[in-house]
């Protein structure tokens, strides 16, 4: 009986060491496993559910798109060799051949047509499904080659289909998985869907039928971790190889020597203050052009950025396929502000408040903009709002509201028609309630115009009217800053924030 | 016949409990220390605008996260704000939090307390066990609650630190009504006809005022930290309001780098609290029959 005891206690005391032995082994990831951190969790795999940078960062690596960017913003095959405009609102799109699911089927165009049926089918309510508003079906010519027919001519229809929410689906797939396809996905990417532990982690897997040949991975894991500080220090002791959208306060981690490194560069997220312009005050003109004019984007850019961004001048970072490089903006002059402002008939200010999510930074710049319109007078109260709620509200109108918009497809279609269309009002992404007859003409006719030169002065013609509307206070261009360790090879930095790690490696 | 009158008044006045418990105290040295800390941060809280050597939400982009210096002796933050004006500032909010809180928390409490002690019986059940079911809710995560319910600003912080802490109050209050209700005085009271709001204020609680004060002094400290640990999970002021824990939690980010801007409001925040704990545990000594010489 004794012996039996000290023999299960020896058994026992075995398998605990091992436990904890496998416990590091799961912590450390081994050489060809990349581990990613994030500060909140997918929402969705199922790109007809989602368009959140969150999201984004598994669905890049589990689906392919038609037609992706490069890092000049040049449009690239994709599951499509080739594609040209067949008329003004035909767009015909030859697909590549053995192209494989994860599921082990090929590619083929009645997937095509299933995956934009499906999403711009009212029913699937799909977030992103404004950049098809007007695609009107898909047609099959043959097994790899389909038609796109748009209901007016869409010069910006290719840019719209690198987005990541634009990926092909398999009919099969969806259709088995029903209401469950969220969490069960089959793409054709470079990594398969493995597991997902809600708010904590996603395993992805090499799918080594790419059509591009194996991904050097093969193994993804992204993990969440809410404070930017514990992401840190994984980050130093090698719990975590990649830390994206780093806050600027932890950049003076990245010494040389300290074997991470830190890549910094412009992406396409415009950074704006906005008022719901059907409320007082703000429905008066000379009120938002006084906002605008007692704005000092210097010392939000020192404070609130660390100096990781640029000034924005009008809607669009100068980066974006169609952003006027010319207009005339607001400089920093706190007496004009006040002299508009008793123009405006407010000459002792008013009392208003700032709604802001819970990011940390956008909670600095909503800190930094309270003090700057103290000095003319005008009395904000901050009030802070989580994520889900803040887009509920602001799609009903708050008076005043801080937030950014990432024109992820590079072209000026995607990063001002939601945001200023009158007919894009609320929750699609006007929510400035802006309505401007001659905005609505120029962007309308801009989508469906093929000469560039043309389109592009239209754009410039509609940012310079919404600047002098002073629709928003535009105040920066943000800087993305991914911390990694020095074994991480080969990311690619796209302003898209859209980040393919097929062509990223580990070294020893 | 005279001199014996004498006597018997100088041996009241060295029966006074509050005399005797003040002469004990002032021989605690860690109680007195912390009581002068106490009243200097009072100070510092009255004369904020006139020690703080600059405005708590000043900001200025030429001094951004400067260390200690002459010119700003506890450094700035990230907005170049000083943080020895902010502190001194803070210490306006944490000491209203505080005491508001408590006194509110000892009022309600303290009714439902004697109530519940004077009466007994079936309203003594009635009222305690619903004490007992707030008891049952760990009072931060019921502060938690209330906050989110009402929304954070410094009133509602105040109501939910209060509310978190009545049931405390109304166990201690209860237990030392059910102690003083059966002497003579109080029979006395009731044989001449007083009203029970009358004898329950003007008799009973005098009576029990010293558990209370010692109870309230620690209920203080215990207000300020949860006030402070609710700012710091964002859930109690909104910026730009300089609450030290909201201060520590926006130092968090910058520990790395700029150490004292969690150093210092963290530093208040243990000094403030120590102090009242000692001053507390001081007061609970000196009222301490047990232990009088």
């Amino acid at each position: 009986m004794k012996r039996l005891k000290s023999t299960l206690a020896i058994v026992l005391s075995i398998v605990c060491l091992l436990s904890l032995l496998a416990g590091c082994g799961g912590n450390k990831g081994s050489a060809d496993t990349l581990v990613v951190a994030q500060t909140s969790d997918i929402i969705s795999l199922d790109p007809h559910k989602t368009n959140d940078s969150f999201s984004s960062t598994a669905i890049v690596q589990i689906y392919d798109c038609l037609v992706d960017l490069d890092t000049e913003m040049n449009i690239v095959p994709g599951i499509a060799t080739e594609w040209y405009q067949v008329d003004d609102t035909t767009w015909e799109f030859k697909l590549r051949e053995g192209v494989k699911f994860h599921n082990g089927d090929e590619l083929k165009a009645s997937d095509v047509k299933f995956t934009f049926d499906r999403h711009i089918d009212p029913e699937t309510a799909a977030p992103a499904a404004f950049m098809l508003s007007s695609l009107e079906s898909v047609e099959i010519i043959d097994d790899y080659t389909v038609r796109f027919h748009t209901t007016e001519p869409c010069a910006s229809l290719p840019y719209n289909l690198t987005h990541d929410d634009m990926a092909i689906l398999s009919e099969k797939a969806v259709t088995e998985a029903g209401d469950a396809y969220g969490e069960n996905p089959v793409g054709t990417g470079p990594f398969k869907f493995v597991s997902w532990t809600k708010n904590q982690e996603m395993v992805l897997e090499r799918f080594d039928d790419y059509y591009q040949g194996p991904a050097a991975l093969s193994k993804i894991v992204i993990r969440i971790i809410p404070e930017s500080a514990t992401a840190i220090a994984e980050l130093k002791t090698g719990g975590v190889d990649i830390v994206l959208n780093l806050s600027s306060q932890y950049a003076s981690q990245f010494s040389e020597g300290s074997g991470l490194v830190l890549e910094q560069f412009p992406v396409f997220t415009a950074v704006y203050l906005s008022f719901d312009m059907r409320q007082e005050p703000f429905d008066n003109v000379l009120v938002r052009q006084a906002i605008n004019y007692a704005i000092d984007k210097e010392s939000i850019i020192k404070m609130a950025y660390g100096g990781y961004a640029e000034e924005l001048v009008g809607p669009l970072p100068p980066q974006v396929h169609g952003a006027s490089q010319d207009l005339e903006g607001y400089t920093y002059d706190v007496e004009k502000a006040k002299e508009l402002l008793t123009e405006a008939g407010y000459p002792d200010g008013f009392s208003t408040t700032l709604y802001v999510d819970t990011d940390e930074v956008n909670n600095k710049v909503a800190t930094v903009i309270q003090s700057q319109l103290k000095e003319i007078n005008i009395d904000v109260q901050l009030q802070v709002l989580e994520w889900g709620a803040f887009l509920e509200q602001t799609a009903q109108g708050l008076p005043m509201f801080l937030l950014s918009w990432t024109t992820v497809t590079a072209d000026a279609d995607n990063g001002m028609y939601a945001l200023f269309h009158s007919s894009a009002q609320g929750s699609q992404g006007n929510r400035t309630f802006y309505a401007n007859e001659r905005v609505d003409e120029l962007l309308d006719s801009a989508r469906a115009e093929f000469d560039e030169e043309a389109r592009l002065a239209m754009y410039a013609e509609a940012s310079q009217i919404i600047v002098d509307d002073a629709a928003w206070a535009s105040l920066v261009v943000k800087q993305y800053l991914v911390g990694m360790n020095d074994k991480v090879q080969g990311f690619v930095p796209m302003p898209t924030t859209f980040f393919d790690y097929y062509t990223v490696s580990k070294t020893e | 016949m005279k001199k014996r009158k004498e006597v018997v008044e100088t041996k009241l006045k060295a029966r006074n409990p509050w005399a005797e418990a003040w002469r004990s105290l002032r021989r605690n040295g860690m109680a007195m220390t912390g009581m002068v800390i106490l009243i200097l941060f009072i100070l510092c809280a009255i004369f904020a605008d006139v020690i703080a050597p600059y405005p708590m939400d000043l900001q200025n982009d030429q001094h951004l996260l400067e260390s200690p210096s002459a010119q700003h002796i506890f450094g700035t933050d990230e907005y170049g704000r000083d943080i020895f004006s902010r502190i001194v500032y803070g210490s306006r909010i944490s000491l209203t939090v505080g005491f508001i809180a408590v006194v509110f928390s000892v009022i309600t409490g303290g009714l439902c307390g004697a109530t519940a002690g004077y009466f007994g019986g079936k309203l003594d059940n009635v009222i305690m066990r619903f004490m007992d079911i707030l008891l049952a809710v760990p009072s931060i995560l019921l502060a938690i609650a209330i906050v989110n319910i009402l929304g954070s600003n410094l009133v509602n912080v105040m109501i939910a630190v209060g509310i978190s802490s009545i049931p405390t109050y109304a166990r201690v209050v209860r237990a030392s009504v059910i102690s003083v209700r059966d002497q003579e005085f109080v029979e006395s009271a009731v044989a001449i006809g007083d009203s029970v709001p009358s004898i329950i204020l003007r008799n009973i609680i005098p009576n029990c005022l010293a558990p209370i004060i010692v109870q309230a002094t620690l209920g203080v400290a215990w207000a300020i930290l949860s006030c402070s640990g609710l700012s710091f999970l964002g859930l109690g002021l909104q910026p730009p309001s300089p609450e030290w824990g909201a201060m520590l939690s926006s130092g968090r980010q910058y520990i790395y780098d700029s150490v004292w801007m969690t150093i210092f409001p963290g530093g208040a925040i243990v000094l403030l609290v120590l102090s009242l704990n000692v001053f507390g545990d001081g007061l609970r000594d000196a009222f301490d029959p047990k232990l009088k010489k």
